[in-house]
This record gives C-alpha cells, structure tokens and sequence, in this order.
C-alpha cells in the first residue's frame, strides 16, 4: 500500500510516499521536520538560516553545518561537471533580474533595467575551503542560491531514510527521487506535467530507482519593464538564459543529477542540450520547445509508459 | 562483296538477342517493381501523426549518427496516454 504525506516546504510542493504492508504515516511524518531542519540551514530566503549568515560573512571565513558544507561540495561537483553552468553563484545575477524575495511574495515590478546591470557570475573554484574545520570564506563579490541543488539533494537525502522502512519515493518541487521498485516489483509511474496544460500529463515514465527532475522557464517567470524574466540564469552573462526550451525533464542516477542535467539543457538550447544528454550514458530526457514541439532522447524510451 | 549477306544476318541476329534482352527486362522490371509500388501507395493513405529525421552529418561507411529527434504533435502521446494509463504516484514539472 502507497502511504503519501503532502506539504510545503523550501517554497514548494513535497510529497512524500512510502510502500508499507498496512495504512501507516508515522514514518512520512517524520519528513516535515528534516526539511525544516535543511531549510534553516540552506535558504537564501531566511534571513537567519546559516546560508544568509555565510552570504553575510563574505570575505571571513565561517564554519558551516554538516548539511550546508556537504550541499557546497555536490555544488562545487555540479558546477565542474556542467562546465560552469549550473553553479550556486547566481543569487546577485538573480536579485538584478528581480528574484528578490520568495516567488509567492514576488510583486509585479516596472523597474528600469539596463542591460549593463548584468555580469557574468563567479565560481566556486574562489571559495576558499578548509575542509578539516568545515570552514567557508566567500569571495567579497560573490553570494549563494542553491535553488533547485537543495531539493535534490533533500530528495535524494530523504529517500535514503525512508528507504529503511520500505521503497520510497519524495518529489521536493518537482525533483524526485525513488530508492527502488515498488513492493510488487513494479516500477513507480510518475507523470510529466505539460507546460500548456498543467492539468495533463505529456507522458508517463516508469521509474524504479533513481532521480527525475524537470527544469522550466514556464512556472516561476515575472515582467519587469514588460520583458519576462524567469530564475534560470546563464552564469557566463549572469542574464536569464536565452533558450527555445520551456521545459527539460532528465532521468539520472540521482534526483540532484537530473536536476544539475536539466538545467544544464535547458540553458544550452534545443540542439545542444539534445546532444549533451545523448553524450551521456547515465542520462536520458525529454525536451519541450516553445511551440510544443517535443524532443526525446534515444534512451528514454526505456522509461516511456507506453 | 561475296561476304555482305552472311554480314547483314549477323545484324539481324544481334537486333534480335537486343530486343528480346530488353523485353525480359522490362518484363522482370514490372513484375517486381509492382508490389513495391502498391505498398508505398498503401504507406502514403496513412494519416502522418509522427515524423521521424535523423539530425547530424550521415558519413557513408562511417558511424550512425548518434542523436535521434522524434517531432510529435502536441496531444498525440496524450491522447494515447489516457486510454489505459496506470494511475501515476506524482508528477514532475518546474518546481512548484
């Protein structure tokens, strides 16, 4: 039997579900807690979360949690193995583009935007790290947003834990991680969400361990000076990415990997975003272009419900 | 001049092995290329619903190119889909 848990947290969406013998919730309610716990340590939106202290200390070193630390090194990984274009360092290039406050807060805003306000971000190669301490010292002009690097990393984290109990499955805000087949043995149907008509679905996979995530400009996009703007930025102009895609959605080893490979074709365009997951052994995905046209991947035929 | 006559039947002869060579060609030509014919007029009945083109440099002798683009028509799959879907457990979009 399926148990499911629904709440909110880092802005978003969770759900949690786990295969147990009986009607049970006692260990999905342990969930709402670990996210609290993550979500003081890693948002940029708290002011009194470790992640804002850290982004206030730049230029002094600071000694960070286990979690924080250990979110910077998948981060410092994500950014190498994505050439640069999935990195934490954006959350200036964000605030220019208007992405000041949580989305749900967000304001209609006019404000007049030049395009010189616009630079490209640093890396995390500047951080100075002791790992021995756990010690941090941001660059004086660089600042983190983990974004969408936290809740597949909390996803893959959660899944970990409940997979004690039985096979689990958590979708933090889209990015879901699975720890094995069903207790039948049967993979998890998991549906991706048509940009054009949330209500639908534009495919079913079949998933039974792993991670899927999908990154999108549809959702979370704002107007200012009556250009649409959206949080996915392109580290090298520190701009909002200019792309065909809407939306990319990856199936990877892990829920942060499909997140860090979404973005990643997603910013990269059509074409090269294609080719990219190809080159790829452990990726396949699914890429929608603006006019609805679909691209798919050779591999992800293996997931497709059909 | 005593040889112009057996010259004239050697042409004959030869006119006579061109006419019948190209006549079982043409012959066996239409035999075959009959059916292949039908089936592509069957083929060409069908509705389009998906288009299939391979992207990328094709190198006669070399390696198939690697990156498969399947164009569909928005709805298709969904359409198929809502036929006799398994019921899903959640979705995945951008994060919501």
């Amino acid at each position: 039997m399926i148990n499911k848990l629904e709440f909110k947290a880092m802005g978003c969406h969770m759900l949690a579900a786990l295969d147990l013998p009986e009607d049970r919730l006692a260990e999905l309610e342990l969930v709402p807690g670990w996210f609290e716990v993550w979500e003081q340590s890693l948002s940029r939106f708290r002011e009194t979360s470790e992640l804002s202290q850290l982004n206030r200390s730049a230029g002094t070193p600071l000694q960070v949690s286990e979690t924080l630390w250990d979110v910077l090194q998948e981060s410092i990984t994500s950014e190498r193995l994505s050439f640069g274009l999935v990195t934490p360092a954006v959350l200036d290039a964000l605030v220019v583009a208007g992405y000041d406050r949580s989305f749900d807060a967000l304001p209609p805003t006019s404000a007049y935007l030049t395009p010189d306000q616009f630079a490209p971000v640093g890396l995390l190669s500047e951080v100075l790290l002791d790992e021995a301490n756990r010690m941090v010292c941001l660059p004086p002009d660089l600042r983190l947003d983990f974004g969408g690097i936290a809740k597949g990393w909390a996803a893959d984290q959660t899944t970990h834990k409940l997979a004690a109990f039985g096979p689990a499955l958590v979708n933090a805000g889209g990015d879901i991680a699975i720890s094995g087949p069903q207790s039948n043995g049967e993979a998890w149907p998991i549906g991706i969400t048509d940009p054009f008509e949330p209500e639908s679905n534009l495919e079913i996979l079949m998933i039974e361990q792993g991670g899927v995530a999908t990154s999108g400009r549809d959702y979370r996009r704002w107007q200012r000076d009556s250009l649409w703007q959206h949080h996915i930025i392109d580290p090298r102009t520190g701009m909002p990415a200019q792309t065909d895609v809407l939306t990319v959605t990856v199936i990877a080893p892990s829920a942060m990997e499909a997140e860090v490979a979404a973005k990643v074709a997603l910013i990269s365009g059509s074409r090269a975003g294609l080719d990219w997951l190809e080159s790829n052994p452990t990726l396949a995905g699914m890429l929608v272009l603006e006019d609805g046209q679909r691209l798919y991947s050779q591999r992800v035929s293996e997931y497709l419900w059909s | 001049m005593q040889n112009k006559p057996n010259t004239k039947n050697r042409d004959d002869l030869k006119v006579i092995i061109t006419a019948t060579a190209l006549t079982l060609t043409l012959s066996f030509w239409n035999l075959f290329s009959d059916g292949t014919q039908k089936s592509v007029d069957a083929a060409s009945l069908e509705p389009n619903i998906s288009t299939q083109t391979i992207q990328g440099k094709i190198l006669l002798g070399g390696p198939p190119p690697k990156t498969t683009i399947i164009v569909s028509q928005p709805g298709a799959s969904q359409r198929r889909n809502q036929q006799n879907a398994p019921r899903t457990v959640t979705n995945t979009s951008s994060s919501k």
